[in-house]
């Protein structure tokens, strides 16, 4: 969404660009960065000199609102805030190509009488009713480009593979010294995960019950040998640098930081495996209510 | 069911060549010339997935019910793709020239020769006619899967409640309608729309012609769109919008006539 200068309003706005008002300005900045959960952060730092609209908003008439948009995915979402700086979360597999990011100060209810001792010679001694969702400033913004992904169809999942043992009852086995990431589940327990792993159902579940663990123990390995050694000519090694360079992130710095610990690690490479598995739960429990 | 994507240069490859293919969709009864024009297997695998089937053709249904019954199909067995995945052409030109090839010859009578496709024909429902939100709701999957998603809810027992309110009757029409406005991307919209559908099914009033009720209030809450923030709205005030609008447009309008 973008609003064009020639756009006509009833009403005085604030916009650069615009002459309804004399001195005051309106304006906003937004910086924004990669987080380790494949979310794009956007830190929203707003700005405006004008007093009468600042009352609106302490008062809670009106407030900040970030609009955030990509047509492609049918992505849609307005934060908004009585305060000038927040930040906001949108995950980066719901935008493609590119998000366009629009910063306004819109009203939350009806507004009689409304004036501005700011507002140009045309205005003068008039005053505005006003309607909930009026714009009273307004500043776009180039859109934020996002390069095409080729490996979009590629999973952490894929680093893995399971096989059955020719044991049962027995704890599930981690080898990482393959090219691909090798669990191996005990016979009963790889019968019961062949028959559920193709349902997109319950994926995260299994997920987070077998590829989450044997994350963490990916990462403590990697946590306990300062150059990789064994393990940073394989497939599966190649491609989680991969996937943290994509994040413009550099991996070995950032699996060194004494705050990242294995668990925190594998859950943000997964993308919350937890929370994805109860979501599953939830909505499996669900269906069968139906 | 091995769920397959198009490689970016087989689609490139056949998306160019239509001009000089798009009578193969009719005449090939099945994919295996797509090999021969792109040099190669030109699929790549994503992932396998429980086989599921789309809405029968032979059952009788017309064809809004169908479209319909496939909006919650795909969604229902897609529903684990991102919407970046899910806005990737060469994902939906996969599964509509791989596993549906088939079903779409017979969805449009390529099959039976009843229908002849122009290269345009086959340009706007194998693949993404143009790389725009028009072009993802106009490939024949695509769109289903994404008027699934807009109204599927997860937090009900029916999960495509929503889309059962709108109902299947012009379901192509309410999709071009709807969807083809950004606002449609936002769920609070989506369910001031749902609410607006249910309030005149709840009177028993039909809406008719959607070109001239619901079309025109559509267009109207759009216009509104100028002048203030739809999304600061509630969805009963979303509904309240297109209730007037065809209370007063449509009903009362007709009536005097």
């Amino acid at each position: 969404m973008k609003i064009n200068v020639d756009r006509l309003y009833t009403y005085p706005v604030l916009a650069e660009g615009r002459d309804d008002y004399k001195t005051c300005k309106f304006s906003a900045k937004v910086n924004y960065f990669s987080d380790a959960t494949d979310n794009l952060v956007l830190d929203v730092d707003f700005s405006t000199n004008c007093a009468e609209i600042k009352n609106l908003i302490a008062d809670g008439k009106a407030e900040y609102l970030l609009h955030t948009e990509c047509q492609l995915t049918a992505l849609r979402k307005n934060f908004t805030s009585a305060v000038e700086k927040f930040s906001c979360k949108i995950p980066f597999n719901s935008v493609k190509q590119n998000l366009e990011c629009l910063a306004l100060i819109v009203l939350t209810e009806d507004l009689k009488n409304f004036s501005c001792k700011d507002w140009s010679e045309d205005f003068d001694w008039l005053k505005f009713d006003l309607k909930k969702g009026n714009v009273l400033a307004y500043q776009n913004f180039q859109p934020l480009p996002f390069p095409d992904d080729p490996n979009i169809f590629k999973n952490v999942a894929s680093i893995f593979s399971i096989y059955k043992r020719p044991v049962d009852d027995e704890p599930f086995e981690v080898d990482l010294s393959q090219n691909k990431i090798k669990i191996g589940l005990s016979k009963k327990d790889y019968l019961l995960y062949r028959r559920y792993s193709s349902s997109p159902d319950m994926q995260p579940i299994l997920n987070a019950m077998i590829i989450f663990p044997a994350l963490v123990y990916v990462f403590a390995e990697l946590q306990a040998y300062e150059d990789f050694n064994p393990y940073g000519s394989t497939d599966w090694f190649l491609s989680l640098k991969a996937a943290y360079r994509r994040k413009k992130i550099n991996m070995a710095e950032y699996i060194d930081m004494e705050e990242n610990t294995p668990i925190k690690l594998a859950q943000e490479v997964m993308n919350l495996p937890t929370t994805k598995a109860l979501e599953s739960i939830r909505h499996n429990d669900a269906a069968e209510d139906s | 069911m091995e769920l397959c994507y198009l490689k970016s240069h087989a689609l490139d490859t056949l998306k160019n060549g239509l001009p000089q293919t798009f009578e193969n969709y009719s005449s090939q009864q099945d994919n295996s010339w797509l090999t021969e024009i792109c040099g190669e297997n030109p699929f790549k695998k994503f992932k396998d997935i429980p086989d599921f089937e789309l809405a029968p053709l032979d059952s009788g249904w017309v064809a809004g019910k169908i479209e319909f019954e496939n909006c919650k199909i795909l969604y229902k067995n897609l529903r684990f793709l991102t919407p970046r995945q899910a806005a990737d052409e060469r994902f939906w030109a996969g599964l509509c020239h791989g596993t549906f090839y088939n079903y779409l010859r017979r969805r449009y009578e390529y099959s039976t020769k009843k229908n002849s496709p122009t290269a345009k024909d086959i340009k706007t429902r194998f693949f993404f006619e143009s790389i725009s939100r028009t072009g993802i709701l106009r490939n024949t999957l695509a769109k289903c899967w994404w008027t699934g998603k807009a109204f599927y809810d997860s937090t009900r027992s029916n999960n495509f409640e929503k889309l059962d309110i709108l109902g299947a009757n012009d379901i192509s029409s309410k999709i071009s309608y709807i969807l083809r406005y950004a606002f449609a991307a936002n769920p609070k919209i989506i369910n001031g729309i749902v609410k607006f559908f249910k309030h005149f099914k709840d009177l028993n009033k039909s809406l008719g012609a959607l070109k001239e009720s619901l079309r025109p209030a559509i267009y109207e809450l759009n216009k509104r769109g100028g002048a203030i923030v739809l999304d600061c709205l509630t969805e009963e005030e979303i509904a309240a919008i297109l209730i007037e609008h065809v209370e007063k447009n449509y009903f009362q309008s007709s009536r005097a006539i």
